[in-house]
């Protein structure tokens, strides 16, 4: 029986006492939503406003008539959603067998595994755009070794092409596929694959029709995401696309940086936005919200539309075929007979295809990063494969170069007050949230954690748009604000996972022990928690600290920061010192998530030390 | 109905009595909780007296644990009023109530240890260190445990997690104890054993407690007296005896104990109570001469099973019967089940002691199942003023 207290309907005296009291248990709801509106929604309204209005202040289609009579404006979105769209197919079927290897592993293979995933997750795109630069150049890793095996005379082109930087928005977006994958595969019931086994189905069969369908709310939600991210990516084309390969995000950072036609940049922008939203409506007729953030369970939508009902049947047909085949094909390969039940991984266990498969993209998604640190240590005064001698001349550089430090120290004090403020916004939050109920939740939710899903690209133009009304461009101010903003989301989500699996009645029971509300907080609460909304506070840290797209904006001089620094050195000049300042990220980012990790751990270890006594 | 039985009865009853006399501990006036359309409990209204052992009883989302949360203010009313010796208390914070409870995952506190979750009230109290020693070491013996105070409480088992609640609750000494199914995780055995020693440190402390299970068997062995729920409201308040031979509704003969739930027809009034047939059997009248359901409320009427007998030769006069075949047997040690179908089909359960070499009734045979008239129970229609 629910034991939270929810609204309270006043019915006899002291009605309104009772009104007051439910609104002050809310009210911790209201900073954050107050800061999202004004630096969120007001300035996305704003931007996309100032598209209707020609320079007189009259309503006109002026702007979109021009969108649409350039065939260039036309090509360019045609060449994002191919993109987004090969990005997402890539992303999603290279990310599946992974994601499957992770969600049924043993605990600690898991645990190394998802490790293995956080590592790409969590490096940025731009060491991670840079490190593909290394790697497909002309001279780059991939082409040197190919020449010395005498696969190729002539060196190949794989940059500054359509394939290149699908190779790079895939790899910049597969870590979030998977974790989106396996966060859905784990919730399922390893005993629905046994006991369809029971029931007479093959190893195939089990697969194709009962594990794979039970996972498909993963698998939509991940492509859905990834595809709202790869709309609005441009750090991987700009430097791994050729002159062809301009995407709509490129557009509207010309059209404001150097056109400074901001009426037309909001058009653009209307039509970035306008085609996330067409994604959103037909992610929500196929497959219904309630499977998106379902994360926590698979839930059939309560009445699916007709066009549901119709791809369901269809895919049952299809999915018994494709068992029936994969059967036959095990069979064939003796592979049939595999004991089910393995003692040692406690019945968890992929067989050797899914490893191998997993094995090689994991591959792919982490051994880039690390192609950076060698080159670090080149004494070529350019980035390229292999490198030669050694020496820490990069390193040296990046070290006497004081708008090098400036941004360093820059980055760390921005992230610094952002997470805290992030922080200050989201726990109070998240406390209401899952422990109250709310009016209007699912449109609470969907303003907390539109920062993630509005194409960031849009968010810094309008900040920029609004700050430059009230003086905040180039402040660390604004630009802590705006980071914020961002990691909003993340930090919510953490927190309210973590809250999720505190089992409220310790608070309870400490309350009828006599304690207070603060006392029950300091001593009960916090220490309980303190591991989840650390790394919250983490995963704050790293969302300001590797943005590149709202510094780009909104920065400028002193105000700097790290990415942004690399990014307008990547653009001008390939140093290698660039793998010098990447290699000491990467070093950072280690540190970071060998922390997370450890305080995921503890966290996990105390919450588990709840779940134990309640069995 | 065998003397052992009516003699517990009897001792229940009295107890009971020697209660009513005592002053009110906890009064719940009108108290009412809706979340949104959704009515957990209408207004109900129930006094528990000084030092009673009250369990509130009913199937889950009856509404059970809505009445404990209030009374122990983690959950707000909707409506209505609580009263601790008879100070309002509906809006006192938890920790001001001066009442224990013991939750059903025992809700003990991970991080800290078995010795500090017990002297948890007493901090939160200020008692002096040394009486917290004192205190916390004198319930660890009570409890049989005081070997594993410095453990931590993921390091004990379901048991004694049960029995470290318990003794968090009672070391200082609330003066209402609050129980929300707290054997509801544990084994028969185990539970078993809580049980007499729940009742004990019941009886040793004399403080008022309220539990709250939908375990039957655990009510009647436990209860002073039993508030029996459904739905969000309070459909009878009595001693185990009351309940189980005068229930008052049909949901409160079918929750506690089985018995056979029979529709009548044709009800009128005689000798002090009424006559009536059973659509199940022909159209023989039977008597109920103890009734007091008025013949236009009269509904249905329930039969323990133990209450017939299953005899192959017809039965005195001074007994309702049926005939019906032998459906089936059980021999469940003590007690043999018959399941008897009846001319119409529907199935009576009767039990009846087991003596040595009870051979003569087998499956298939043509019975006659009988009970006393006095014994007939009518329930009132739905409804009908009680």
């Amino acid at each position: 029986m629910s034991v939270v207290a929810p609204p309270d309907h006043p019915s006899s005296g002291g009605g309104w006492a009772r009104a007051l009291a439910a609104f002050a248990r809310r009210a911790p709801l209201l900073p954050v939503l107050i800061f999202l509106a004004l630096l969120m929604v007001w300035p996305v309204a704003q931007l996309l406003g100032l598209s209707f209005f020609n320079d007189q202040g009259q309503l006109t289609w002026g702007h979109y008539s021009q969108l649409f009579s350039s065939r260039i404006y036309v090509e360019v979105l045609w060449i994002t959603v191919r993109l987004a769209f090969f990005t997402t197919v890539v992303a999603v079927i290279v990310a599946y067998p992974v994601a499957f290897v992770i969600a049924n592993s043993e605990n600690k293979v898991r645990a190394w595994l998802y490790f293995l995933v956080l590592i790409p997750f969590w490096t940025s795109f731009l060491v991670r755009a840079l490190a593909w630069m290394v790697l497909l150049g002309r001279n780059g890793t991939i082409n040197s070794w190919a020449q010395a095996l005498g696969l190729t005379d002539a060196p190949m082109s794989l940059i500054y092409n359509f394939a290149g930087v699908l190779i790079g928005t895939t790899h910049a977006l597969l870590p979030m596929a998977i974790i989106i994958i396996v966060s859905v595969m784990e919730n399922i019931d390893q005993n629905l694959s046994k006991a369809a086994m029971t029931m007479g189905g093959g190893r195939g069969t089990a697969f194709w029709r009962v594990f794979f369908p039970l996972s498909l709310p993963g698998v939509t939600s991940a492509a859905l995401l990834v595809f709202l991210s790869a709309l609005g990516f441009f750090i991987t084309p700009t430097l791994l696309g050729g002159r062809r390969e301009v995407v709509i995000s490129q557009l509207i950072i010309t059209e404001i940086q150097e056109m400074l036609n901001w009426p037309f940049g909001g058009a653009v922008s209307v039509l970035l936005l306008g085609c996330a939203l067409v994604i959103f409506w037909l992610y929500d007729r196929l497959a219904g919200f309630s499977a998106l953030g379902a994360a926590a369970q698979a839930r059939v939508a309560a009445e699916p539309s007709r066009l549901s009902r119709v791809f369901a049947r269809l895919s049952i047909a299809l999915l018994g075929v494709l068992g029936r085949i994969t059967d036959r094909l095990l069979a064939l390969a003796g592979a049939d007979s595999r004991p089910l039940e393995d003692s040692r991984t406690g019945g968890r266990s992929a067989s050797l295809a899914w490893k191998v498969a997993a094995g090689s993209v994991l591959f792919f998604a982490c051994a880039p990063i690390f192609i950076m640190i060698p080159v670090s240590f080149t004494q070529k005064a350019v980035m390229e494969w292999p490198p030669s001698g050694f020496t820490f001349e990069w390193y040296r550089m990046y070290l006497q170069s004081p708008q090098w430090i400036s941004a360093t120290v820059t980055s760390f004090t921005v992230a610094f007050a952002a997470s805290l403020l992030t922080m200050a916004l989201a726990v109070p939050a998240a406390f209401v949230l899952i422990r109250q109920t709310v009016v209007g939740r699912s449109a609470i939710m969907a303003l907390l954690l539109s920062p993630m899903v509005v194409p960031r690209i849009i968010i810094a133009i309008a900040l920029f748009y609004v700050y430059s009304g009230i003086g905040l461009v180039g402040t660390t101010v604004g630009l802590v604000l705006g980071h914020a903003v961002l990691s909003i989301p993340y930090a919510l989500m953490g927190v309210m996972t973590v809250l999720r699996n505190y089992d409220e009645r310790l608070d309870q029971a400490a309350q009828i022990l006599g304690a207070g509300k603060t006392q029950t907080f300091v001593r009960i609460t916090l220490p309980l928690i303190r591991f989840g909304v650390l790394s919250a506070f983490l995963l704050a840290f790293i969302t300001s600290f590797d943005d590149l797209t709202v510094s780009l904006f909104i920065t400028g001089g002193l105000s700097t920061t790290l990415p942004k620094q690399m990014w307008e050195d990547a653009t001008l000049q390939v140093s290698p010192v660039l793998a010098a300042v990447s290699t000491l990220i990467i070093v950072f980012m280690l540190v970071v998530l060998a922390l997370l990790e450890w305080l995921r751990r503890r966290g996990e270890a105390s919450l588990k030390a709840q779940a134990g006594q309640s069995q | 109905m065998n003397p052992i039985q009516e003699t517990a009865g009897r001792q229940t009853v009295d107890a009971a009595r020697n209660l009513t006399g005592r002053a009110v501990k906890l009064q719940v006036e009108k108290l009412a909780k809706h979340y949104g359309e959704f009515t957990a409990l209408s207004p109900s209204s129930l006094d528990v007296h000084q030092g009673e052992f009250l369990t509130l009883l009913g199937p889950s989302g009856s509404g059970k644990t809505t009445l404990l949360m209030m009374v122990a203010g983690l959950v707000v009313p909707s409506g209505g009023e609580i009263r601790i010796d008879g100070r309002v208390a509906t809006s006192v914070p938890p920790s001001k109530r001066d009442i224990g409870m013991v939750f059903q995952n025992y809700a003990l506190f991970p991080h800290l240890t078995v010795f500090e979750n017990i002297a948890f009230p007493l901090r939160m109290r200020r008692v002096p260190e040394a009486q917290i020693r004192k205190d916390v070491m004198r319930v660890l013996e009570m409890v049989e445990l005081p070997h594993v105070a410095e453990r931590v409480p993921r390091a004990l088992s379901g048991g004694q997690q049960q029995r470290i609640a318990l003794a968090r609750c009672i070391v200082y000494a609330p003066s209402i104890i609050l129980m929300d199914e707290p054997l509801g995780a544990l084994d028969k055995r185990l539970r078993d054993q809580l049980q007499i020693e729940i009742k004990n440190l019941h009886k040793s402390l004399g403080t008022t407690i309220l539990y709250v299970t939908h375990d039957q068997q655990e009510t009647l062995t436990m209860s002073d007296r039993i508030c029996l729920m459904n739905h969000g409201r309070i459909e009878q308040v009595g001693t185990p005896t009351d309940l189980y031979f005068t229930p008052k509704t049909e949901f409160g003969a079918a929750f506690l104990g089985e018995s056979n739930i029979l529709p009548i027809a044709d009800v009128t009034a005689s000798d002090g109570g009424i006559s009536f047939t059973l659509p199940l059997d022909g159209h023989v009248r039977m008597s109920a001469p103890h009734s007091t359901v008025a013949p236009a409320d009269a509904a249905k009427i329930m039969l323990r099973p133990e209450w017939l007998s299953v005899t192959v030769a017809p039965p005195q006069e001074a007994f309702n019967s049926v005939r019906g075949k032998v459906a089936d047997i059980i021999f469940t040690g003590e007690v043999t089940r018959y399941f008897v179908s009846t001319g119409s089909g529907t199935p009576l359960a009767a039990s009846q002691l087991t003596r040595p070499g009870d051979r003569a009734i087998n499956v298939g045979d043509d019975v006659y199942i009988s009970w006393p008239r006095e014994r007939t129970y009518v329930l009132a229609r739905e409804g009908a003023a009680a």
